[in-house]
């Protein structure tokens, strides 16, 4: 396997959704493979930080204005 | 191509000389299919063919042929294959594609908790659990059509289940089942209470969701303002058009559909008219090919405060193109599935796939600024220390 093949199915392994014999060669190729190695787990690794990281959080005074602002239009009938 | 002859000739070594005589097997396209066939074997009421379209108007008789033969075609897409009440679907692929070695992951394989017909094209996933694949080829690969159809069957008369053994991919774990597959969304039953005329249902729905379409909103129009209108005016259009709501989808993903198209119609108001979608700069090479082969510290974001670790979070996500951004907001941030967020952004799932890896490999190359290891030293070098900026 190549890097270009296995950069091909990086999304893959990383949604898991891949079977286990081309897993199998994913991991043998990244025996071999510093390169791809880094590639994989840094961009595990972006995910995760994205994901466990709210960089726009709504603060709760502007959530519960926007929330009564929605509200009361639905009363109304919008 | 090496590959690709090796992943041929490895798929060619396990083919059966003959059809293979399974009890289970669904052959009501059989006869339709002589050019090759991938069979699924199936439990005891669903089977899967694939098939390449070899005969002209294949498409026209198979599904007619199908109710004689027992079963029904039935709906499949991200969901379980049950439903009675689905429409017939037929999906196409790039004969090419079948035979990359990408396509080394439908080689028959025993106890496979799923028919997994996605790989890097990005073409199909389901949920039926099948025990085995067995590869059919009839003639020459060379010789085979250009396109294939795959059409999923499930015997009328079954009210089978899906087994509880075969746990669905981790992938899938975000697709909630719509009314009448698994067991109704909650969500289901609040759209109801509303139509109904609760609007305190509605108060439900609204503060479930509405952090979610705030981040979107601000995700694509990266102004707070902008985001606050967005938030209300989606959750506005979205109690208006109540009725419209099919039930198709979820309720969470339609709203996400209107909040993008709310966020979008908000950027082309600010940029006075300019056209603005989610097609813009996606055609940049960056990130393609990864460049940068600095390895990250583990825990890297431990070297920054929250409020700094934000700031480099926003700055990097802001600087991808629009298209991309989108796609890593809805599939790895908010968690809908690589399906979901076609829908959402009017998508082929190809197209959302490529993006995606893409808009990660972009984001990995340009947090590598402030997360990378320092040599000799397993620390974290920031950002401050003069490493060249990709960051715009």
């Amino acid at each position: 396997m190549t890097c270009t093949e296995f950069l091909a199915l990086l999304d893959d392994l990383i949604d898991d959704s891949v079977s286990a014999e081309t897993r199998s060669e994913l991991q043998l190729h990244l025996k071999g493979c510093d390169h791809c190695e880094v590639t994989l787990s840094t961009t595990r690794k972006t995910i995760e930080i994205y994901r466990s990281h709210e960089i726009y959080d709504l603060p709760a005074g502007l959530r519960e204005r926007l929330h009564a602002a929605i509200m009361a239009r639905c009363k109304k009938g919008c | 191509m090496r590959a690709v002859r090796a992943a041929r000739a490895a798929l060619l070594a396990r083919v059966p000389a003959a059809p293979p005589a399974c009890p289970t097997v669904f052959r009501c396209f059989e006869d339709a299919v002589p050019a090759f066939a991938v069979f699924a074997v199936a439990f005891d009421f669903v089977a899967a063919v694939f098939a390449f379209e070899a005969a002209a108007g294949f498409e026209g008789e198979s599904p007619a042929a199908c109710p004689a033969n027992g079963c029904r075609i039935i709906r499949t897409e991200s969901r379980l294959a049950t439903h009675p009440n689905a429409r017939p679907e037929t999906k196409h692929f790039d004969a090419k594609t079948l035979m990359s070695p990408l396509y080394a992951a439908f080689r028959p394989a025993q106890g496979v908790g799923t028919i997994r017909v996605t790989q890097k094209m990005g073409l199909y996933e389901t949920d039926c659990p099948v025990r085995e694949f067995v590869l059919h080829p009839v003639r020459d690969f060379a010789s085979a059509p250009s396109s294939v159809t795959l059409v999923f069957c499930s015997r009328s008369d079954s009210s089978s289940t899906i087994p509880n053994e075969f746990p669905h991919p981790r992938a899938m774990s975000t697709i909630q089942p719509i009314a009448g597959e698994l067991e109704p969304h909650p969500d289901v039953a609040l759209v109801e209470q509303v139509r109904g005329g609760d609007v305190s249902a509605y108060d439900t729905l609204v503060r479930k969701y509405d952090r979610q379409i705030f981040r979107i909103a601000q995700h694509i129009t990266q102004n707070r303002e902008d985001a606050e209108d967005v938030m209300q005016d989606a959750f506005l259009k979205a109690y208006e058009k109540l009725d419209q709501f099919q039930g198709n989808s979820k309720f969470y993903t339609w709203l996400v559909r209107i909040a993008v198209n709310e966020s979008l119609m908000r950027l082309r108001k600010r940029r006075t008219g300019k056209m603005v979608s989610i097609d813009e700069d996606v055609e940049t090479e960056e990130g393609s090919v990864p460049r940068d082969l600095a390895d990250w510290a583990p825990d890297p974001e431990q070297n920054y405060s929250q409020s700094e670790l934000a700031e480099i979070l926003r700055k990097t996500i802001q600087g991808l193109p629009p298209g991309f951004r989108i796609v890593f907001v809805l599939r790895d941030v908010e968690g809908l599935s690589t399906e979901e967020t076609a829908e959402t952004l009017s998508l082929s799932v190809p197209a959302v796939k490529s993006r995606l890896l893409r808009a990660r490999l972009q984001l990995r190359e340009r947090l590598s600024r402030y997360f990378r290891k320092k040599k000799g030293s397993t620390e974290t070098r920031p950002g401050e220390t003069g490493v060249k900026s990709d960051l715009h």
